[in-house]
């Protein structure tokens, strides 16, 4: 795929080329591999944009225009290389529904997808969908437990990032930063004062820092949004189709604004949002492209919990669990930036007796509470002279865990040789946030 | 994480199978006329739980066997010792006094799930006739015999009492010291274990040639309680430790190089030292015994064991004893008394034997308190399988320290208890809200819900026409409202179709 602008863009997903070392790219009618780089990544909508540098690649390459969004029931073409292979493979199928769902890449991003009978297996992913001739899409994902069951990314969400990212930097996919609840139930309607006939869904929980922060508020009912009905199960008319409300939020950038009719204490009101990135922190997300920040201090290594670390075999403690998805939630006053733990021990003199420790938060360090990984950097570099003692505190654990001071930084070098560890630290230019 | 080296040791020991009757083998042909031969009987009982998922329902009736022992209560009561899991939730239980006699009804009399043991009684006054008590001696190492009545005759399984240690049964929270059986064959339920002609032990579980046996000091503890299972009962330590192995924390806290002891994690709001020591104290001796690092004494009689050991014979509840501690880099000593274990005020409760699950029905919305009986719907997996934020007020519900209210261990039991949704009956008058389930209630009609009495209470004043029932962040849905009036005939109308016989069970 080319984008339209004639920018020779090759169009993927960001599964595909996400943490590549060398990334090469064939042609059809050609046996020679070509070097290409990449423009821009999208993993909340698991999109690449590709380019290839040598020119004599683009010679008889014929780019593809985009559909819009296609009909159930209507057929169409996924082209790939299902398991490998050398040649290109077609399947045919027809759009079986068009709903919201979750994006497998970055795990906890929800957006349009069409679901398609056509084969779309691993191999596929980054495909076009082809629609008389138009692509409408870029095979992603299938369901593994369902038979004849394929994935692919709509068209609006596509030009949405090749908009998004025209400017150098990608921003991703707006978030409205609401929890809503359907109001089927007419009794909870009439409590409301609403007609027993009247659609729109309850405001339930407003994220903190979000677009509808300060704007929008619990117990709001959005009865239409960008000048659609939100019926009471939260869907508006999309084309043909009935789709989540979020989708009037999906094909905008941020910085745009969302108009809402809300009933609020029993009155109509019409409110604009501007519409910001999602408000939770990276951590949240899977993580590609970017290796882990960690800080090695007395053997001791710490890093901030995120959702690969979580997912990864036997990490899940409950204490894990707790601080990574609830706390914000439930005791959003208690926040901190990120969940700083030692995740493990590399056993040395000075930390004998904590070899066997994992996942240990750290809440505080001599007392100062730590907010990030970087704050705990920043703490360390600043204690004073005097320091006698390390002493690590957690709310999970009744015991502190204690390090002489003097004596880590005495053995630090030591530990990181002995371990063969080239550096005690790695922290990323701008913490967090990809793109 | 930090966990007492006794937690790892102790739970591979108690993965104990169910015990059955043994294939019929004669070990030794003993006297017909032995005291412990005449006290046997065969004991069947029919178990039906309860169904935790639907709380009105029980669950396919289970028969067990096992054997009891004869023993007297006070002057001329006789009545039989048996195990808690053999007779809990007993529709019917039957006690034969040999292979192919009648059976006899017999009832509970009382039951104590943390000691697995259970007092039976006969209306029968024949029932006793030639029979004889059971005689009790103190435990020590060394040969032991079992009562074999699987064959019809009388037989002995041979076996050996090879030290003391300690450990919990089903109620997890209850340490004890508990001997340690070495024994080929497979002992039944409610085995009585003997030494020298008497009666030492009670066989409580294991498997493989292992098994773990409640001393007789316990079962004598349980017999001359009168009061009921709510109350103080053996002697017990007030606190959780965990073993010392970082020379950073000790220099840290001024204790010299060579002192061993333990680190006191949590003071338990029960038990020996409950009223004295603070969480961060190190724990260095217990009266005149010296605590090495991983929490154990050298005891005249046992050898290197547990301190827990020594609330078996050596510390009576009410004795008067002196632990040396650690505290803020001084060395104290802290006088106290000898306390007992005392069921904990858990959010979510320990396991729960022989009572009904509590429930309320409101609208189709089955509401319960969050149980360990509860989550063990999702299979003995419950800790991979139940959903996360139900399984997290368990798993957490002691771990955290700072804080939390929940966490200042009340002295005396708290009723406070984590009120779910945990499904809904479908019913017009909750289009909408079907599918719901596990979700954590928080308020209802503004007021806070602590356990099912405070949720009936705010359901008794609606401050509109609608309940509203408030749930934690984060749920799928915050909250719900049912209408008032409608009520009644909706709870009537799904009663029927649903054949429940009752709205709520308190």
């Amino acid at each position: 795929m080319a984008d339209e602008a004639n920018c020779g863009w090759i169009l993927t997903n960001a599964h595909v080329v996400s943490d590549s070392k060398l990334l090469l790219i064939n042609k059809l009618s050609s046996p020679e591999p070509f070097l290409a780089e990449v423009v821009s990544m999208a993993h909340d909508s698991d999109l690449a944009l590709l380019r290839v540098k040598d020119a004599e690649f683009y010679t008889d390459m014929t780019p593809l225009a985009f559909g819009g969004i296609p009909k159930l029931r209507s057929p169409v073409q996924a082209y790939g290389y299902p398991l490998g292979g050398q040649d290109l493979s077609r399947t045919e199928g027809v759009v079986s529904r068009i709903e919201f769902g979750t994006y497998i890449h970055p795990g906890i991003d929800s957006h349009l997808l069409v679901q398609t009978d056509s084969a779309i297996n691993p191999g596929n992913s980054g495909g076009p969908v082809i629609q008389e001739g138009l692509a409408i899409g870029v095979a992603f994902q299938s369901n593994l437990r369902l038979n004849d069951i394929g994935y692919f990314i709509p068209v609006p969400l596509i030009k949405r990032f090749i908009q998004d990212q025209r400017d150098g930097h990608y921003d991703g996919v707006p978030e409205i930063g609401i929890q809503t609840s359907s109001l089927l139930n007419r009794y909870q309607r009439k409590s409301l004062g609403l007609s027993d006939e009247s659609g729109g869904v309850l405001v339930e929980r407003i994220i903190p820092r979000s677009s509808a922060e300060g704007i929008l508020e619990e117990g709001d009912v959005l009865l239409g949004v960008a000048g659609k009905s939100i019926d009471r199960a939260g869907m508006v008319h999309f084309g043909e189709h009935r789709v989540d409300f979020f989708i009037e939020a999906e094909h905008l950038q941020v910085g745009d604004s969302l108009f809402f009719k809300v009933w609020r204490n029993r009155s109509l009101l019409n409110l604009q949002i501007t519409l910001k990135p999602p408000p939770f922190s990276a951590e949240l997300r899977n993580a590609y492209d970017i290796l882990p920040e960690y800080l090695i201090v007395g053997g001791l290594v710490l890093i901030a919990l995120n959702r690969d670390y979580l997912q990864s075999e036997g990490k899940q403690t409950p204490e894990l669990s707790y601080e990574h998805w609830y706390r914000e939630i439930e005791e959003p006053h208690t926040r901190r930036e990120q969940v700083v733990l030692i995740s493990r021990v590399l056993p040395a003199s000075v930390n004998s007796g904590y070899s066997q420790l994992r996942h240990f938060v750290v809440h505080s360090v001599n007392g100062n509470p730590i907010k990030s990984l970087r704050h705990l950097n920043q703490l360390l570099e600043n204690l004073p002279e005097d320091t006698e003692h390390l002493v690590f505190e957690s709310e999970w654990e009744p015991l502190p865990l204690v390090l002489n001071y003097r004596q880590s930084l005495e053995t630090h070098q030591e530990i990181l040789e002995i371990y063969g560890i080239p550096s005690d630290r790695r922290f990323h230019k701008t913490s967090g946030s990809e793109g | 994480m930090l966990k007492p080296n006794q937690g790892m040791k102790l739970r591979t020991l108690f993965l104990g199978i169910l015990l059955s009757f043994a294939p019929m083998q004669i070990e030794a042909e003993v006297n017909k006329e032995s005291v412990n031969f005449s006290s046997q009987v065969r004991i069947t009982s029919y178990q039906q739980d309860y169904d935790w998922l639907n709380p009105w329902n029980k669950k396919d009736v289970v028969p067990r066997s096992g054997v009891g022992s004869v023993i007297r209560v006070g002057e001329k009561q006789w009545m039989l010792l048996t195990s808690a899991d053999l007779v809990s939730n007993a529709t019917l239980i039957e006690a034969k006094r040999t292979k192919t006699s009648l059976p006899s009804r017999v009832y509970l009399k009382r039951i104590d799930h943390a000691l697995n043991l259970a007092l039976l009684e006969s209306d029968d006054a024949s029932f006793f006739d030639e029979m004889k008590g059971l005689e009790w001696g103190n435990p020590e190492k060394g040969q032991a015999e079992l009562p074999d009545l699987s064959s019809g005759r009388i037989e002995l399984m041979q076996g050996e009492i090879t030290g003391l240690t300690v450990g919990h049964r089903q109620v997890r929270d209850a340490w004890l010291p508990i001997l340690q059986l070495s024994l080929k064959k497979i002992p039944p339920q409610g085995s009585i274990v003997l030494q020298k002609q008497k009666a030492v032990g009670m066989v409580l579980n294991g498997s493989q040639g292992n098994y773990n046996v409640l001393p007789k000091q316990l079962i004598n503890k349980f017999l001359s309680q009168t009061a009921g299972p709510d109350h103080e009962r053996f002697s017990h330590r007030g606190f959780q430790w965990q073993f010392f192995a970082q020379p950073s924390l000790a220099e840290y806290s001024k204790i010299p190089e060579n002192q061993e002891g333990i680190w006191i994690s949590r003071v338990l709001p029960y038990g020996t030292g409950s009223e004295v020591l603070q969480a961060g104290d190190y724990l260095t001796r217990i009266g005149d015994w010296q605590l090495n690092r991983e929490g154990q004494i050298e005891h005249s009689k046992w050898g290197n064991v547990l301190f827990d050991v020594l609330f078996l014979e050596d510390l009576d509840a009410g004795d008067e004893v002196e632990l040396g501690i650690y505290r803020g880099g001084q060395s104290l000593n802290l006088k106290t008394k000898v306390g007992t274990y005392r069921q904990n005020g858990h959010r979510v409760p320990m396991k729960i034997f022989g009572k009904p699950p509590r429930y309320l029905i409101r609208g189709g919305m089955i509401f319960q308190e969050l149980t360990l009986n509860y989550l063990e719907v999702w299979g003995q997996n419950w800790e991979n399988r139940a959903p996360l934020r139900l399984r997290l007020f368990k798993q957490l519900d002691l771990t955290r320290t700072k804080n939390v209210s929940q966490n200042t261990p009340a002295k005396h039991p708290s009723r406070e208890r984590i009120v779910i949704l945990s499904q809904v009956l479908p019913d017009v008058v909750n289009i909408g809200y079907q599918e719901l389930r596990n979700m954590v209630v928080k308020k209802v009609n503004g007021k806070k819900v602590v356990n099912l009495e405070s949720m009936v209470e705010a359901l008794q004043n609606p401050q509109t026409g609608f309940h509203r029932v408030e749930f934690l962040p984060g749920s799928e849905r915050v909250q719900i409202v049912l209408p008032v009036q409608e009520l009644v005939s909706a709870d009537e109308r799904i009663m029927k179709n649903f054949q429940i016989p009752r709205l709520q069970s308190l």
